[in-house]
């Protein structure tokens, strides 16, 4: 069943293959939408290749006097129905028309899997923009238009803010669509809360019904000298001859009700257009000069209250909190902080907190508080810091300085001096500045160097420990061997023993060389004495030296071959012999081999 | 044959002993002209700046003094207190660094007191490397009485100083065993909140006002677990310095 299903899948995706290679009836088509434009707008040129897709990287951009296309996207479409495919290619450009009049695209040639196909020409009229203002003052015949309410000063200064209303008005018989919110021309000036939602409402003028959408704003003027300010909106619109009447199922609610109403028709084509509002022709002033020092760069009109505070006492050191509130119209946006006038020997303040409390939508008018938090830094009755504001007022064209002052003095109480108090309150203290600088007394001159601290990781150091470690274990070595050669009898014993038996050794060799028989069996019976009594002392049995060397070792347990035996006691008696000069002809061995086997045997 | 060890011993003995200083001091001694000059000049951000350049080839208590007052005068008592006990560990007993030192618990009440024991006063008495060099010394002529005594000779003088220096080297030993936290000591050189966790999204636990004491536990990324009388936690590492650090600052 599996295979079954797969089989039919690629049977299918192999139908789609061969009908799309399989189908030659390649067109082109090419238009403007709209095809008739004003001056300053823009028009799509779109450009559509049916039953084929065209991946070709470079489209042949045709390049027409006054008018620049710019290229926007290119997409393809691909349509089943019915198990037949339907492809094709567009591709979107953008006109912007340098001009008024008529502008031809022609034919165009493209070439496509090796065959040549033609572009068909394309025709786009553009018309004057002021005929689109004149049908906008006219007012009966035009559909709709942007206009700017304002109460504009008679002097505008430069960082003063203005209220202004930006309003669309629409003939009650077009249908539209808003694209964007309303843009400012230009960047002399700075228009805030124009993202705020707009208000709609219903207008007559000069007997035709409008519906009015109205974005407040405020508008501030960021360069001085004579300026220029409009605004402009783009919107799709429809027009169509029979609807001539608003539709009666349109929210009133629905801010864009109006303009969101679908296109009736799908037959309609809509309109993109952009709309300009008259410009307005200003002249912006600069403030005053010289500027009064401080400056609180507020321009409008602001009164301000007493400053208050929450606390009737206070503790030196201790912060408390001084409340100030601003309140007028103005360009609140862009004042700065009301400035503290104090003795620095008794306040210590830091920068305030500020909240604003519009009363309208724009934050044209309202209250502006400020927290300031000021530590006293003198105990007893002491005056608050006075509050001082400059403002430029615009009615009187003046600068004007506003100062306030709490009425009362405050009584501060000395500070609490543990410095544990105020850790714990989890808040850290500034720290008042030192009544007297005592720290102006510096080292001039003789500055001394030191050695680096953590001695003991100096490689210096550890070769010191190495050194005298080893020092002090050849020094025990050599005192363990003196204290056993001083102390130890034992141990002397056997030191004389080992430097008799080297000295035997020595003299025997010398007989052995010289081929002196009385000497050699006299130093080989006493090194077979010696190795004997020195195993008798290892063992600690007494030793008779009576007693000869054989009966000597059966004593010690020790068994030897009788080959080695028989040497032994020919070795004891040529040594009696040579003690009493009974050798005759008797030699040297040949060799030390016996005596060494034996020696070794005895060991 | 004798000869030629004993020369090669006493040779590896000296080069041992022998510290090497390679450094240029009259660069030093130039920054430190430059920062008396700033500080005379009133110049006392630039006078700092010197100062440092200066400690980087050697300690100073001198050097170290100038500039506790330096940021003294710059009113940040903090970074003031932090190189004042630094030259205390370099020269431990100068009566005008003490003086200084009591002058800006005066004129700053808000530092937070240092916390003395007889115990800590003695052991602060003299520098870190004079008990380093007790300590071993003690040990070491213990150990060479010791051997005399058993090997040489049985006099009891021997003995019983050895006994004695081996007492010495016990309870110095002992002393600083029970102080070596000191080692991990650091000053808090600009208030800032101690955290629960080593990330500065972590909430705070409390605030430790600058010129704090702590031990030093431990060091994770940017943030440096401490331990003081009030609280322990997470603070950023670059608002606390080392006493012992093993570095020049």
């Amino acid at each position: 069943m599996f295979l079954r299903k797969k089989y039919f899948l690629w049977c299918c995706v192999l139908c789609l293959c061969g009908q799309s290679l399989g189908n030659p009836n390649i067109a082109f088509e090419a238009t403007f939408h709209p095809s008739t434009i004003h001056l300053g707008e823009h028009a799509t040129w779109m450009v559509t290749a049916k039953n084929v897709i065209v991946r070709q990287a470079n489209f042949p951009q045709p390049i027409i006097d006054n008018l620049r296309l710019k290229y926007e996207s290119g997409t393809f479409n691909t349509q089943i129905i019915n198990g037949v495919s339907q492809q094709s290619t567009l591709w979107r450009f953008s006109a912007f028309p340098q001009t008024t009049g008529t502008f031809q695209i022609p034919a165009i040639s493209i070439d496509i899997q090796g065959q040549t196909y033609t572009i068909p020409g394309s025709t786009l009229t553009v018309l004057p923009a002021d005929a689109r203002t004149q049908q906008h003052t006219t007012g009966t015949s035009t559909p709709i238009f942007l206009r700017l309410e304002h109460k504009m000063p008679n002097t505008w200064y430069l960082g003063q803010s203005c209220p202004m209303e930006i309003q669309l008005l629409i003939a009650d018989n077009v249908r539209g669509q808003l694209t964007n919110l309303p843009q400012k021309n230009g960047d002399t000036f700075a228009a805030t809360h124009l993202t705020d939602a707009p208000e709609k409402s219903y207008k007559s003028i000069q007997g035709t019904d409008y519906q009015c959408i109205s974005w407040a704003t405020l508008v501030t003027p960021l360069k001085s000298g004579p300026q220029t300010l409009s605004f402009n909106l783009d919107l799709m619109i429809e027009q169509p001859a029979a609807f001539n009447q608003r539709l009666d199922d349109d929210d009133d609610n629905d801010l864009l009700s109006f303009f969101n109403r679908s296109f009736s028709s799908v037959f309609a084509q809509p309109k993109a257009v952009t709309v300009d509002t008259s410009p307005l022709k200003v002249v912006v002033q600069s403030l005053p000069t010289p500027q009064p020092q401080p400056f609180h760069q507020a321009i409008g009109y602001f009164q301000l209250a007493s400053p208050r505070i929450e606390e009737k006492e206070a503790i030196q050191d201790e912060p408390i909190t001084l409340h100030v509130t601003l309140q007028g119209s103005g360009n609140f946006e862009r004042i700065q902080e009301p400035t503290l006038i104090f003795d620095s020997g008794e306040w210590r303040t830091y920068l305030p907190k500020s909240n604003f409390e519009p009363s309208d939508k724009l934050g044209f008018t309202g209250k502006m508080h400020y927290e300031y938090l000021i530590v006293p830094l003198k105990s007893g009755e002491v005056d608050l810091p006075v509050v001082h504001f400059c403002y430029f007022d615009t009615t009187t064209q003046s600068y004007v300085h506003l100062k306030k002052a709490y009425p009362f003095k405050l009584n501060v109480k000395p500070p609490i001096k543990t410095s544990q108090a105020q850790t714990l309150s989890g808040e850290v203290k500034p720290s008042p500045e030192p009544a007297v600088p005592l720290f102006g007394k510096i080292v001039l001159q003789n500055i001394a160097w030191e050695n680096q601290q953590w001695l003991w990781q100096r490689t210096g150091f550890s070769q010191l420990q190495w050194t005298l470690f080893l020092i002090s274990l050849g020094l025990s070595f050599m005192g363990i061997r003196y204290h056993r050669r001083t102390y130890d009898k034992a141990y002397q014993l056997q030191i004389q023993h080992k430097h008799l038996y080297k000295k035997t050794e020595r003299m025997l060799k010398q007989a052995f060389r010289a081929r002196d028989v009385s000497a050699f069996y006299s130093c080989a019976y006493k090194i077979v004495s010696l190795t004997i009594s020195l195993k008798y002392k290892r063992q600690n049995i007494a030793l008779n030296e009576i007693d000869d060397l054989v009966t000597q070792l059966d004593n010690l347990g020790i068994q030897l071959p009788d080959e080695q035996l028989q040497y032994l006691q020919s070795l004891e008696q040529k040594y009696r012999q040579s003690q009493f000069g009974q050798f005759n002809d008797e030699q040297c061995p040949d060799s030390l081999q016996d005596l060494n086997d034996l020696l070794r045997a005895i060991k | 044959m004798k000869k030629k060890y004993l020369h090669m011993i006493l040779t590896l003995l000296f080069m041992s002993m022998a510290t090497v200083h390679a450094i240029d001091l009259s660069t030093a001694q130039m920054y430190i002209q430059e920062g008396n000059k700033c500080f005379g000049e009133k110049n006392l951000e630039s006078a700092a700046d010197y100062y440092e350049k200066a400690l980087q080839y050697a300690p100073s208590a001198h050097v170290y003094f100038n500039l506790g007052n330096t940021y003294a005068s710059l009113k940040r008592p903090g970074y003031a207190l932090f190189y004042f006990l630094k030259a205390k560990q370099y020269r431990p007993r100068w009566t005008e660094l003490n003086q200084t030192m009591q002058s800006l618990y005066q004129s700053y009440p808000t530092l937070p007191p240092l916390k003395s024991t007889w115990c800590r006063t003695i052991v602060q008495a003299v520098t870190l490397n004079t008990w380093v060099v007790v300590l071993d010394l003690c040990f070491w002529i213990s150990i060479f009485l010791i051997i005399i005594y058993v090997c040489f000779t049985r006099r009891k003088i021997y003995l019983q100083l050895s006994c004695f220096c081996g007492v010495l080297f016990l309870c110095i030993g002992t002393l600083l065993y029970v102080h070596k936290s000191d080692l991990r000591m650091g000053v808090l050189i600009d208030e800032n909140p101690i955290r629960f966790a080593p990330t500065e999204s972590s909430p705070i636990r409390q605030s430790i006002p600058e010129g704090t004491l702590c031990e030093i536990s431990d060091q994770r990324d940017r943030f440096t677990y401490i331990k003081t009388e009030l609280a322990e936690g997470w603070i950023l590492s670059e608002k606390i310095r080392p006493l012992y650090a093993n570095s020049n600052s």
